[in-house]
């Protein structure tokens, strides 16, 4: 294998992993999330390859939601990453 | 990008589920993207999609059971139909639209400044004729020539200027210092001619050369004095200047009815209006015919101005009447042969330049009704008219 071929394979990886980013305290962007498990305006699930990330919070509002990224807006508290 | 999202417009929709998680991932497996996802309650969103993809989410929703239901609609399109469906809104904004394109390219006042003598309303119209009028275009306004159109149609003036500032145009214009004294045209030679027939009594001569003398009968139009000089070699010239007395012999035939209409004390005032709009009257009352002597007519038309000085073709006219008593009657021969004598008298005092009557002739007849005055007047009036003398060349003796 090739050390070019080993490049895109850790590229295409990369790409399917899920991207957490929170900036302050108020807006949060997953990417490659994998669907929303439960909504609500203080705790907010989404599944996520690895498992689910629960944002806890007040006034939470999922602002922008496609297939690939979802925007949460409101203040978050409390940021939990869970594995299988 | 985003403008093309912008223009199809959004569908803010009320989502109703018993599994909402599970309804927005079949929704964004689908391609739908969701905006502004509200949480309202346990079983009920509220979401915001593009119009093309609203039917889809409809279709989906019901599939999965739920109740969808459109809460608003928003975006360029959407709004636009929503004017579409107010004609008299668009055809307002239309024309505010229209006419701020059209007013600031036009003069709608004007302004005259620096006139002190030359009444502003005829600067205004002489601009008119320039070019200078209501609803003119600025551009057409050129400067330079409305200044020399202006100062060569009112000759009173000395400097003229037209500015625009917005929709008025400003003319300031300086008069010219007019003098007290009178222009005598100073290059030209003048004589002293009788303007009535008659016998010279008095003569007195300023300046000229004197044709006439004491005694001496004269006819209308002669030469009395001349502004010419034959000193022999030369001949010198001057302007005229004499006062010349004669007797004079007037012929006058005044003609007065023997029978009087006079007004009498004011009995009733009538006040009736109208509104013309162009050349056409509109009146707002009847019996508007011909009226006798006994009622008096007072016709008003007020236009409505500008502030700028533009009067427009629209006029609120009033017309008061007043009536009177009847009066007058038979006019006694005494009165009226002192009245007719009179204005005989006043007559021939205006016709003549200066002097007055010596004696009088005059005999009152009454006649079908009316009162005949025959009178020769014998006046001692001055007859000396100045007349300017042709141009003659200056003779250089070849």
């Amino acid at each position: 294998m090739g050390k070019i071929q080993q490049i895109r394979q850790q590229e295409n990886v990369l790409s399917m992993l899920p991207i957490v980013e929170l900036t302050g305290q108020g807006r949060l962007l997953i990417e490659n999330h994998q669907g929303v498990l439960s909504y609500a305006p203080n705790t907010i699930k989404i599944k996520v390859s690895y498992g689910c990330v629960i944002i806890t919070g007040n006034s939470l509002q999922l602002m922008e939601m496609s297939r690939v990224k979802l925007a949460i807006c409101g203040r978050i508290d409390c940021l939990q990453l869970l594995g299988r | 990008m985003s403008l093309f999202r912008i223009l199809p417009g959004n569908i803010i929709t009320e989502i109703t589920s018993a599994d909402i998680s599970s309804l927005l991932n079949t929704l964004v497996l689908n391609e739908i993207q969701l905006k502004n996802i509200r949480y309202v309650d346990d079983l009920t969103v509220r979401i915001t999609v593009s119009r093309r993809n609203y039917p889809q989410l409809v279709i989906l929703s019901e599939k999965h059971g739920a109740v969808v239901k459109k809460r608003g609609i928003y975006g360029l399109f959407p709004v636009a139909n929503r004017f579409l469906k107010r004609p008299v809104l668009v055809l307002f904004l239309l024309l505010v639209f229209l006419l701020s394109c059209y007013v600031p390219s036009r003069i709608f006042f004007l302004r005259v400044e620096g006139n002190t003598q030359i009444p502003e309303r005829y600067i205004i119209e002489v601009a008119a004729e320039c070019g200078v009028d209501f609803g003119a275009k600025r551009r057409f306004v050129r400067s330079e020539m409305i200044k020399n159109r202006l100062l060569e149609k009112i000759p009173q003036l000395q400097w003229a200027g037209i500015n625009t500032y917005g929709c008025t145009a400003v003319i300031s214009v300086r008069e010219k210092t007019i003098s007290d004294k009178e222009d005598i045209p100073k290059h030209k030679v003048s004589s002293i001619v009788a303007s009535h027939d008659g016998i010279i009594q008095s003569c007195t001569v300023q300046r000229g050369n004197a044709l006439c003398v004491v005694g001496q009968a004269v006819k209308a139009g002669q030469v009395l004095v001349s502004g010419y000089l034959d000193c022999g070699i030369v001949t010198k010239t001057t302007q005229a200047d004499a006062e010349i007395k004669a007797l004079t012999f007037r012929d006058l035939e005044v003609v007065a009815p023997h029978s009087t209409v006079n007004k009498g004390t004011k009995q009733e005032t009538k006040t009736k209006l109208a509104l013309r709009i162009g050349k056409k009257l509109i009146k707002f009352y009847k019996d508007s015919g011909n009226l006798d002597a006994t009622c008096g007519k007072i016709y008003l038309e007020e236009y409505v101005n500008l502030p700028g000085g533009f009067r427009l073709p629209v006029a609120v006219v009033k017309e008061t009447e007043v009536y009177y008593s009847e009066g007058g009657g038979e006019l006694p021969v005494s009165d009226a042969g002192e009245w007719i004598q009179d204005f005989a008298n006043n007559h021939l005092k205006n016709t003549m330049i200066s002097g007055e009557i010596v004696s009088a002739d005059a005999e009152i007849t009454p006649d079908a009704g009316a009162l005949y005055l025959h009178g020769r007047y014998a006046c001692m009036e001055m007859i000396g008219q100045i007349k300017y003398e042709e141009f003659i060349p200056k003779d250089d003796g070849k």
